[in-house]
């Protein structure tokens, strides 16, 4: 689905296009608004990531999640409690588009699985992976890095509890970035907190651009 | 000799990934892992099939739940 925003007031899309390339300059404005990058699940980690990349001035947004925004999404997620019981990408998309109206955002309220991973990502050239499960971690980062096109994968892995901000790295292999501490998962008594999450939501989608600036023509 | 994670260990003749797993320390009840073999991916269903080669450069990442 094809989101578009109707302003309200006396801005337009090229008032933000022309913003952008005052801002970062019109060589960065102009990579970042051609390029596509897939969220793959629109938690802690990918709606953080979303906005940062939205107000970065990325082109296209690929959203992919199948859940709807619950009260427990409240202490990390880009959710206010008007969300609640709204799917994620729906309401993610709306924020987005408030943010930066002249993005585009191509939206699937899907689970993510082997047989789709391939066709919902096709258009981007990186991935940021941000879901829960480590299976379904997994199951994305080989499905894309082993498919037929060349693209980034950008995973987040251990961002569980707080502070330590020493221990969050990044660390690459091959087209697999991966940001975390790499130890703390999720558990009984390790809860996901916002400002840890949002560290790595957000060095995702810094090495996101990263990998977009660097990329070979 | 193989290299895990920067790490050296010894190479055996017939050595497949999970072997490498083994030796490197890892038990697989830890089930989330990305594996590369000189930077090329190798599939999970190739692990016990794939025959790994003296000199070679194997990274695991641990994929932990949190997202």
């Amino acid at each position: 689905m094809l989101y578009t925003y109707y302003m309200s007031n006396n801005y337009s899309v090229l008032d933000f296009d022309t913003m952008y390339r005052h801002m970062h300059t019109a060589e960065v404005a102009e990579k970042l608004k051609v390029s596509v990058v897939g969220i793959a699940g629109l938690g802690g980690l990918g709606s953080n990531a979303a906005v940062a990349l939205a107000r970065a001035g990325i082109g296209t947004l690929i959203l992919v999640d199948f859940d709807r925004v619950e009260l427990s999404n409240l202490n990390r997620q880009c959710y206010t409690i008007d969300d609640i019981g709204k799917y994620k990408t729906e309401a993610l998309a709306e924020r987005l588009k408030k943010i930066n109206p002249s993005i585009r955002l191509l939206v699937y309220t899907v689970i993510i699985t082997r047989e789709n991973c391939q066709r919902l990502f096709k258009d981007a050239s990186v991935v940021v992976e941000a879901v829960d499960d480590p299976s379904v971690k997994e199951l994305i980062i080989e499905t894309l890095l082993t498919g037929p096109r060349k693209l980034s994968v950008v995973a987040g892995s251990g961002m569980g509890g707080f502070g330590k901000n020493e221990e969050i790295k990044e660390r690459r292999v091959g087209n697999l970035t991966v940001i975390g501490d790499g130890k703390t998962a999720v558990a009984e008594g390790v809860p996901l907190l916002a400002p840890r999450v949002g560290i790595v939501a957000n060095m995702q989608a810094n090495a996101v651009i990263e990998r977009i600036m660097t990329e070979e023509e | 000799m193989i290299q895990v994670n920067g790490k050296e260990f010894l190479w055996k003749n017939g050595m497949d990934l999970y072997d490498v797993f083994k030796s490197a320390g890892y038990t697989l009840s830890k089930p989330s892992l990305l594996v590369h073999v000189n930077g090329e991916v190798v599939k999970r269903e190739q692990w016990d099939s794939f025959s790994v080669k003296d000199g070679s450069v194997i990274d695991l990442v641990n994929l932990l739940r949190g997202g």
